[in-house]
């Protein structure tokens, strides 16, 4: 699933003409940024809560 | 001459340089696609204050068509030869301000350039950081009788548990850094070198808040990691990644060297009138 996915998008990539691959990179270097800062966010939050926990045990 | 990009590399190759060399040119390129230029001033500040102004002669340059010719001319040709191979768009940026570099030389008659590659850095999948690639570019240097040195080739990676965002989660005391230090060949990394020179502060850690403000910020690695990654090494492996890769770039330094103008010479004295 993972490669058909990969695959379709640099499908995608590969026919843009050059302004609109970058674009389109941009875009989807925003998403990941936001995904990246969602899973950040979460680890931080369990990391911190099992920090407290051992520490209250 | 130094590519400069601002990053942690190629700053150490920039003070490794001025401990050699009286004056350097620190040259950074832009095109579209690449923003926050203007950060890398703030690193080009610190090499000033502590080898002085005289010494570095500072210059951005667009190579937005150099860039465009070398990724797109004959692009249909390359694309049923190599497919998604089109996409390393990394390497072909890099090309493109390799052969800007060597015109840039030509014109103001610098025999020696560097730049911040480093085999160790990141995961060394980028063409621009495999070994095999760089001695093709020296090749192409060498032709156009310029000296490319790689001062930072062989430094270690930073490790990944000094990492900014590892240690934000508390999580600095783990085993990654067991497993990747030593790897590089000289057992001491750019930002090693940097703290020693004193021109980095005892804080700055990679990743942090003043790594990133010191860089110019570029999203097309994303589609070149998605189709290596995801794709291109699940399903034929690394060796014929490689094999690809440097079949691929031997063909597009060839077509670099056919920018010439001329039978005489290789030297690329005269880029085509478009590009100037």
């Amino acid at each position: 699933m993972k490669r058909i996915f990969a695959f379709i998008i640099c499908l995608i990539g590969v026919i843009l003409p050059w302004r609109l691959r970058i674009i389109f990179a941009e875009l989807l270097g925003w998403i990941l940024q936001a995904i990246y800062f969602i899973f950040y966010s979460i680890l931080k939050c369990i990391i911190t809560n099992l920090k407290e926990k051992g520490r209250s045990e | 001459m130094v590519l400069y990009s601002g990053g942690v590399d190629s700053t150490c190759a920039a003070a490794l340089l001025l401990q050699e060399f009286k004056r350097i040119h620190l040259i950074t390129y832009k095109r579209f696609g690449i923003f926050c230029i203007s950060n890398i001033e703030r690193n080009v500040s610190l090499l000033r204050s502590k080898f002085g102004s005289k010494r570095i002669i500072r210059g951005i340059i667009d190579i937005d068509r150099f860039f465009k010719k070398i990724s797109y001319e004959n692009y249909f040709y390359y694309f049923k030869k190599y497919g998604f191979m089109m996409l390393s768009t990394c390497g072909l940026c890099k090309l493109s301000m390799h052969v800007r570099t060597i015109k840039y030389c030509i014109d103001n008659n610098i025999s020696y350039v560097a730049d911040g590659a480093n085999k160790n850095s990141g995961t060394g999948h980028f063409p621009a950081q495999m070994p095999l690639i760089i001695n093709e570019i020296r090749k192409l240097y060498k032709d156009n009788k310029i000296v490319y040195l790689t001062p930072v080739l062989d430094f270690d990676r930073i490790s990944a548990s000094e990492m900014d965002w590892i240690r934000k989660i508390g999580f600095e005391n783990n085993n990654l850094n067991k497993k990747d230090k030593g790897e590089g060949d000289s057992k001491k990394t750019t930002r090693d070198e940097l703290l020693r020179l004193n021109i980095f502060p005892e804080s700055f850690t990679k990743g942090s808040k003043m790594d990133r403000q010191m860089q110019a910020r570029c999203f097309q690695l994303i589609l070149f990691n998605i189709f290596l990654y995801d794709y291109f090494l699940p399903v034929y492996g690394e060796e014929k990644y490689k094999k690809i890769t440097l079949e691929f770039f031997r063909e597009k330094i060839t077509y670099c060297k056919s920018l010439a103008r001329g039978s005489n010479s290789s030297r690329l004295t005269a880029v085509k009138d478009d590009l100037k």
